[in-house]
């Protein structure tokens, strides 16, 4: 069915059927999930701390480099655990050293700052791990394809999705149900008043940022089989994060994963229908949603209001 | 008068001898004073050795080595060292621009070799036309490149799109299947090659079911690939190359697509093949190779790899790739023509290189500089992966399939846009 005249770019269109619309869907979800885990750890940063790490890319890169390094000795699962450990140990140490330096000030010396940050430790990885990409499998109880009926597709991603899920289930348990957590939200709305209270706001500063680069590192392992590693991946990272945190809101948790879905979901349907826009989709997305929503559609105001 | 003093030198003799000295030392000396003053050939290199195609960058600066070793090692090139000047052009072509100035007008080099697919490439064509020096171009494939874009200066090496189609299309629509889906990459060498495979698909009588353009820096196929299994191909044809394509085939891995689908990659990079790996690399049916070792029974092929591995045995690749091979070759020919025409200058060595054939191609037939277009006109192969049991070590990719003689393949000039235009003094 041809629905374009024959000189417009789509003129091949033709109309999907269900089962590619199906398919598409629950990929999009499976993209989504960890589009928001992607996320979680910049919304968090952004939201509590008021800090626009662009160095997030970079934290999800060393995610995947480290497990690279790890998986070889010691598997999937030890990776899993270890990588995000040792980069939420980088994370904290570059908050010592030069992010709380930035608390109070301006926010863009803070983008700059972590910007700064992100190039050379991008030239550090190429230094020890080389320019060269790396392919990294999947596990192999989940390599492959498997057929659901309808369509085939990858066992990974179906793990990848359940992971992305219980990583995203723990962060809401511990800000939900757990007293740090409460206190790392208060600390979202009035830092001060959470410092008067007797809490350490240093070290809930810290915390976060560590917390936030650990949730980096563990979704750079997990989409590493995917994604494969090169040193410019955490590019793949830092942009949807970035207009997934807008578009959902800063500092809203639910508004990272509605945004995270939103933008799988997205680019899985630019593919039936535009291709060549799908790698701008998300971008045309978030700039339609703050027409109407100018904090996003869960967002308040934010660091990036002042 | 010079009086003599018993054991003592006269002043005449010793101005004399002092004369003889200085002139012997002088004519001894003058070689190397000569070789001293001589300055090097300069060969300003603009290749990728970052960016989406940053891989191939070392490749072909193993190909320039090879080629100026060849005549270093003999003396040089009109009594001269030859060097090269490396500069990285990111698979930009401002970047490649800027730095292509820098070396003709800072560091004064006599002649280019450029690299980092078509879009650099494009520009230097322009570039060397407008500042009347050669350039070598050794990676990209876009006919546009011997065609709107040729010029006297500028000289393709690889093999173009149409000749690519041309060998591909045929044999597949006859072997592999007549439901063809395409994967072409958003850019104007994937939109070329879809288009020339397109032609000779339709001419073979077989149909096309899809197509999606894959956007530049895509990451994720998945959605791609899904889309793929609906359309229900026999064939899929995969026009995507770079870091893009290594990604891609370990996502056809991931979802099994080549279990229900035949793909065949008309253009491979052993370096793309090589980052994913021969395993995974066996998803495809068919692979259209510019150049590779395992072509039997060409003579000299041996030998090239050896030195391969002599002079580098620390190379990201342990063997000479499609690109390396190209590298050497425009190189090597650049340097025989200037040797030829017995000067640096460029209209002479361009009608040195112009017309010129050379049987040691290292591949079957002899390789053909044209004049009207300046294409390396040359065979092109198409290969199968190699089973696991037969391979002798992880560069024994490839199993020879068959491939198409140049001078049947290659564009024909009825079809070209290619216009020359006039040197000076002509």
């Amino acid at each position: 069915m041809r629905v374009f005249p024959a000189c417009c770019p789509c003129r091949r269109f033709e109309m999907p059927d269900a089962v590619e619309f199906l398919s598409q869907g629950i990929n999009g979800v499976v993209l989504g999930l960890l589009f928001s885990t992607i996320a979680i750890g910049f919304t968090l940063m952004l939201g509590v701390i008021g800090i626009i790490n662009f160095a997030h890319g970079i934290l999800f890169a060393l995610g995947a480099y480290f497990a690279l390094t790890i998986r070889n000795t010691l598997g999937f699962w030890a990776a899993l655990i270890v990588s995000p450990l040792i980069v939420g140990l980088i994370g904290i140490i570059i908050e010592r050293l030069a992010i709380r330096r930035m608390y109070g000030k301006d926010a863009l010396f803070c983008l700059l700052l972590t910007f700064g940050i992100a190039m050379s430790m991008e030239e550090l990885i190429r230094m020890i791990w080389g320019k060269l990409g790396h392919s990294i499998s999947a596990p192999a109880f989940v390599s492959g394809s498997i057929d659901l009926g309808f369509m085939l597709y990858s066992k990974y991603r179906l793990l990848l999705a359940g992971l992305s899920a219980l990583i995203l289930f723990l962060v809401w348990l511990f800000l939900e149900k757990t007293t740090y957590g409460a206190i790392v939200k208060a600390g979202a709305q009035d830092a001060e008043m959470v410092g008067v209270l007797g809490n350490n706001i240093s070290r809930l500063r810290t915390f976060v940022f560590g917390f936030g680069s650990a949730l980096a590192g563990i979704a750079g392992v997990i989409a590493a089989p995917l994604w494969s590693v090169r040193p410019g991946m955490g590019n793949d990272a830092i942009m949807p994060a970035f207009v997934i945190v807008v578009l959902g809101g800063i500092g809203s948790f639910w508004g990272t994963v509605i945004g995270g879905l939103a933008v799988g979901l997205s680019i899985s349907l630019a593919v039936m229908f535009l291709p060549r826009m799908s790698d701008l989709v998300m971008y045309i997305l978030a700039a339609l949603v703050l027409l109407f929503w100018p904090r996003g559609i869960m967002g308040e105001k934010s660091i990036l209001e002042e | 008068m010079g009086r003599k003093i018993d054991g003592d030198i006269s002043r005449r003799t010793f101005l004399k001898g002092t004369a003889a000295g200085i002139t012997f030392l002088t004519v001894s000396g003058v070689p190397a004073l000569l070789r001293a003053q001589q300055p090097p050939i300069r060969i300003g290199a603009v290749i990728p050795l970052s960016g989406n195609y940053g891989f191939l960058g070392a490749s072909e600066r193993c190909g320039i080595g090879l080629a100026l070793d060849e005549f270093n090692s003999k003396g040089g090139l009109l009594g001269r060292k030859v060097e090269v000047l490396e500069e990285d052009c990111a698979t930009d072509a401002a970047l490649a621009i800027r730095k292509a100035q820098r070396l003709l007008q800072s560091e004064k080099v006599d002649f280019f070799v450029n690299g980092g697919g078509s879009s650099p490439s494009a520009a230097m064509a322009d570039f060397a036309k407008k500042e009347g020096v050669i350039d070598m171009c050794i990676d990209p494939n876009s006919d546009i490149l011997t065609g709107e874009k040729a010029n006297r200066y500028f000289f393709m090496i690889p093999v173009l799109n149409y000749q690519i189609a041309h060998t591909i299309a045929p044999y597949v629509a006859d072997n592999i299947g007549k439901k063809w889906y395409y994967f072409t990459h958003d850019y104007s060498w994937g939109w070329t090659l879809t288009e020339s495979c397109r032609k000779f698909m339709k001419e073979k009588g077989a149909q096309e079911v899809g197509e999606s353009k894959i956007p530049l820096n895509t990451r994720d196929y998945s959605s791609f690939i899904l889309k793929v299994r609906s359309a229900k191909p026999e064939v899929l044809m995969v026009n995507v190359a770079g870091v893009d394509f290594t990604s891609l085939v370990e996502q056809i891995n991931e979802f099994g697509l080549h279990k229900s689908v035949k793909i065949v990659v008309p253009l491979e990079d052993f370096e793309d093949a090589w980052a994913v790996g021969p395993e995974k690399n066996a998803v495809f049916t068919l692979m259209g190779v510019e150049w590779h070792y395992a072509i039997p029974g060409v003579s000299g092929i041996k030998e090239f790899v050896d030195k391969y591995k002599r002079l580098y045995p620390r190379a990201p690749y342990p063997c000479p790739t499609t690109n390396s091979y190209n590298t050497y070759i425009g190189v090597r020919e650049l340097l025989r023509a200037v040797e030829r025409a017995g000067t640096l200058e460029a209209p002479k060595v361009i009608k040195a290189l112009e017309g010129n054939t050379f049987k040691d191609s290292l591949k079957n037939d002899s390789t053909t500089i044209r004049e009207w277009d300046h294409q390396f006109v040359q065979d092109f192969y198409y290969f199968r992966p190699k089973k696991k049991k037969d391979m002798k070590d992880w560069t024994d990719i490839y199993e020879f399939v068959g491939y198409g003689k140049g001078s049947e393949m290659a564009i024909t000039r009825d079809l070209s846009q290619a216009k020359m235009e006039k040197l000076p003094g002509e």
